[in-house]
């Protein structure tokens, strides 16, 4: 019987050590979320009141005892006053957001160094090395918390008066409740969170079927799917990813490899082949956050710009700020839709202002060195700026419009891409707009500049306007006799008139290029066809492209 | 919107405003095309998406050539009689809409496109080419107002003669008729 021990079985093999495959670990997320952030950063005087934070009259953000009488984010701020009277309305820009949450960020840092704040009241760590030195998951999500707790009682003081007046303040009801949790990715980390879960390494996909697909971070599609009858994650996932790329387009698959559990987007910085990475050494060590803000300035503005020439932007910077005395201060900032000059400028405001208050931490001199190093850096198709920069739209903006044009039109809306090729229509290639969405972060469209000349390629700019349906023209010299091409490319006869097919009408010819012979289907000898192309410039018709394909002279296309 | 190279210095203060209408108006090769694209390849737009609706015989590689990026350019071919339906879908999502020679637009609906370009603060260009005497076509014609008109011509080439070179360069000439800044008239000459 023992000798029945199956081979199969054996996990490892005999190149374990060495295969590559191995050392693909999946990332695990430690992650803290506060659920009511916004509330405790407005420091109110109790644990759970009645209120709401406002953004142009919609709610944005929701306390605990507000969301039992029923108003939700993205009510309106009247009605629901209406519904919940001594409602407090806070308004979004008297939250300091971000500012305190760096102090919270700060304890996690004792966990792990390499923090980041993924969004509002929610930061997150690498959770692998942490969980061996602390001996185990489950014990590092008790330490974290513990820690948290202290660091809420620590900086807010009104939490310790509301303990000792002993109420519950990191219960459910409270504005304080907090969740960690440790799991493959951040999406499901954040789901794992409401419920302080650790779920275990390959289970995110069963851990999410039972959840809504309202969880999905695009209400749009989420609503979608509401209406085409898929409720859950795991109803979701079922369906199979090339109808949902199609009919979500790329934002869709994305959202269908979250929901499976596969958004195993790591902390840790992602491959960047460029440095964007901008190291600012100040003039002279300054010791007030906005001065070192202002003198970072310029050189920030620079660096975006440079990353949105080449269509990037960055989600997530590292910033790093050194005093004179080589103390440091490393944050990751993340932002979700990309840094602006703005936003970016005002973390390292956040970051300076939490350093220099910190008790343990602050520096002992000016700050004399920042560091920005892109953490991670998407194409910035993905995300659209408005014309006057401010605004910015997702792509699924632009893939609903496109699929409902292409519902009108019948056909698909398409964008060009080009390839090296002799002529010039010939080099552009007409993608569906679906494709190449999903193609974004490998943008093609630049690659025909570094392929060497094609033989026959024109000289000069390419036309304008390439005619799908060449239309005939006759070229004839001033004796109105026609021009045409001998076999050893020479034009015979000058040409003078150029007459259109059809039309009685002729446009002088002005001036006229030298001959480009190339050779069409030159592979099949029997098809194999010789054609020559030549400039014209009229006097009523401007320059036109035509070509001499066996005895016909064709207009190929206008340099309009 | 700020504008750079060849179209900031006609436009009023090198900008466009958000939600107008930009007409560009030419004979035929007249240079038309080579101004869109100029148009499409300027400052502003870098960062966001257009579309080009109805233009069927858009030579893309001199776009190219031209530095529009293409990557973020949306062609719409034939969209037939639903022009203005289309064009109204697209302005919801895209910041510049361009349209080559609009045959199906009625006036009154030329005055909702207006409006709409205007609540969404997308510009909306319209190609109107005299007619086209090399294929015997009726062009269309925008029948709404416009905020400014772009009419372009080529005075002259340079490169080849008679028999002999390549065409190195066209200069074209841009003239721009601007209602927004009370009627301002300007114009410049590219070499492209």
């Amino acid at each position: 019987m023992s000798k029945k021990m199956p081979k199969a079985k054996l996990r490892y093999s005999r190149y374990s050590l060495f295969d590559p495959i191995e050392h693909q670990v999946a990332p695990r997320i430690l992650l803290v979320e506060f659920f009511y952030w916004p509330f405790i950063s407005a420091k109110l005087e109790q644990a759970d009141p009645l209120a709401i934070v406002e953004d142009k009259g919609i709610v944005i953000h929701v306390s605990p005892r507000a969301l039992r009488t029923g108003i939700k984010a993205g009510d309106k701020v009247r009605t629901s006053l209406s519904v919940a009277p001594g409602l407090m309305v806070i308004p979004v820009d008297v939250v300091d957001q971000n500012g305190s949450f760096a102090k919270i960020a700060n304890v996690l840092e004792q966990f792990s160094p390499l923090v980041e704040i993924v969004d509002l009241g929610v930061c997150a760590t690498n959770a692998r090395g942490p969980s061996r030195y602390f001996g185990g998951e489950k014990e590092l999500v008790s330490r974290v918390a513990y820690a948290m707790e202290d660091q809420i009682l620590e900086i807010f003081p009104i939490a310790k008066e509301l303990r000792d007046n002993s109420v519950d303040i990191f219960g459910r009801d409270s504005v304080f409740s907090f969740g960690v949790s440790i799991a493959d990715g951040i999406f499901t980390a954040r789901i794992a969170a409401r419920n302080s879960r650790i779920v275990p390494l390959g289970e995110s996909a069963s851990f999410l079927a039972p959840f809504s697909v309202r969880e999905l971070p695009d209400d749009d599609i989420a609503g979608t799917l509401g209406r085409l009858g898929v409720r859950s994650l795991g109803e979701f996932t079922n369906l199979d990813f090339y109808l949902v790329m199609e009919r979500f387009g790329s934002q869709g698959a994305l959202l269908h490899r979250m929901a499976g559990g596969l958004d195993t987007s790591s902390l840790e910085a992602s491959e960047i082949k460029e440095d964007f990475s901008q190291k600012i050494e100040l003039s002279e060590p300054l010791e007030v956050s906005s001065a070192v803000v202002f003198a970072c300035k310029a050189r920030v503005e620079e660096m975006l710009g440079r990353l949105l020439e080449k269509g990037r932007l960055c989600q997530v910077m590292r910033v790093r700020l050194m005093s004179e005395n080589g103390e440091e201060s490393i944050r990751d900032w993340g932002v979700k839709n990309g840094f602006s000059a703005q936003l970016l400028l005002e973390r390292i405001r956040w970051q300076l202002e939490s350093w220099s208050t910190d008790a343990r931490l602050a520096p002992s001199a000016g700050v004399e060195i920042v560091e920005l190093k892109p953490q991670r850096i998407v194409s910035a198709l993905r995300i659209q700026l408005n014309l006057d920069g401010s605004e910015r739209s997702s792509i699924t903006k632009v893939s609903q419009a496109l699929s409902r044009v292409d519902a009108i039109v019948g056909k698909r809306a398409s964008i060009a891409r080009i390839k090296g090729s002799r002529t010039s229509k010939e080099s552009v290639e007409m993608v569906p707009w679906q494709l190449h969405l999903f193609d974004l972060d490998e943008p093609r469209g630049r690659k025909a500049k570094e392929e060497p000349p094609w033989p026959g390629k024109l000289l000069g700019s390419s036309p304008a306007i390439c005619f799908d349906r060449e239309v005939e023209v006759f070229l004839l010299s001033k004796e109105a006799v026609p021009v045409s091409v001998s076999a050893d490319v020479i034009l015979c006869g000058e040409p003078y008139w150029l007459q259109v097919r059809g039309s009685g009408k002729k446009v002088k010819i002005l001036e006229w290029s030298s001959l480009w012979p190339m050779m069409e289907r030159w592979w099949d000898l029997e098809h194999s066809t010789r054609v020559v192309r030549v400039q014209i410039v009229t006097d009523e018709m401007g320059a036109l492209l035509i070509k001499r394909a066996g005895e016909k002279w064709l207009i190929e296309g206008s340099y309009d | 919107m700020e504008l750079d190279g060849s179209l900031a210095k006609i436009f009023p203060l090198g900008r466009i405003q958000l939600g107008s209408v930009v007409l560009f108006e030419g004979a035929l090769n007249s240079g038309v095309t080579s101004a869109v694209f100029e148009f499409l390849s300027s400052g502003g737009m870098k960062g966001s998406w257009s579309t080009l609706v109805g233009f069927e015989n858009l030579g893309f590689l001199a776009a190219f050539e031209k530095g529009v990026d293409l990557g973020k350019v949306v062609s719409v071919p034939d969209p037939g009689r639903n022009l203005a339906q289309v064009v109204a879908v697209l302005m919801e999502a895209f910041p510049v809409v361009v349209i080559a020679n609009p045959r199906f637009i009625s006036f009154p609906q030329a005055r909702n496109l207006i409006s709409r370009a205007r609540v969404n603060k997308s510009i909306m260009a319209v190609v109107q080419e005299s007619l086209d005497i090399s294929i015997a076509r009726s062009k269309g014609f925008w029948p709404g107002s416009y905020d400014y008109a772009i009419s372009s011509s080529i005075s002259g080439f340079s490169g080849l003669g008679q028999g002999d070179g390549f065409i190195k360069e066209r200069r074209l000439s841009l003239r721009l008729d601007s209602k927004r800044a009370g009627g301002t008239t300007k114009s410049i000459t590219v070499r492209i």
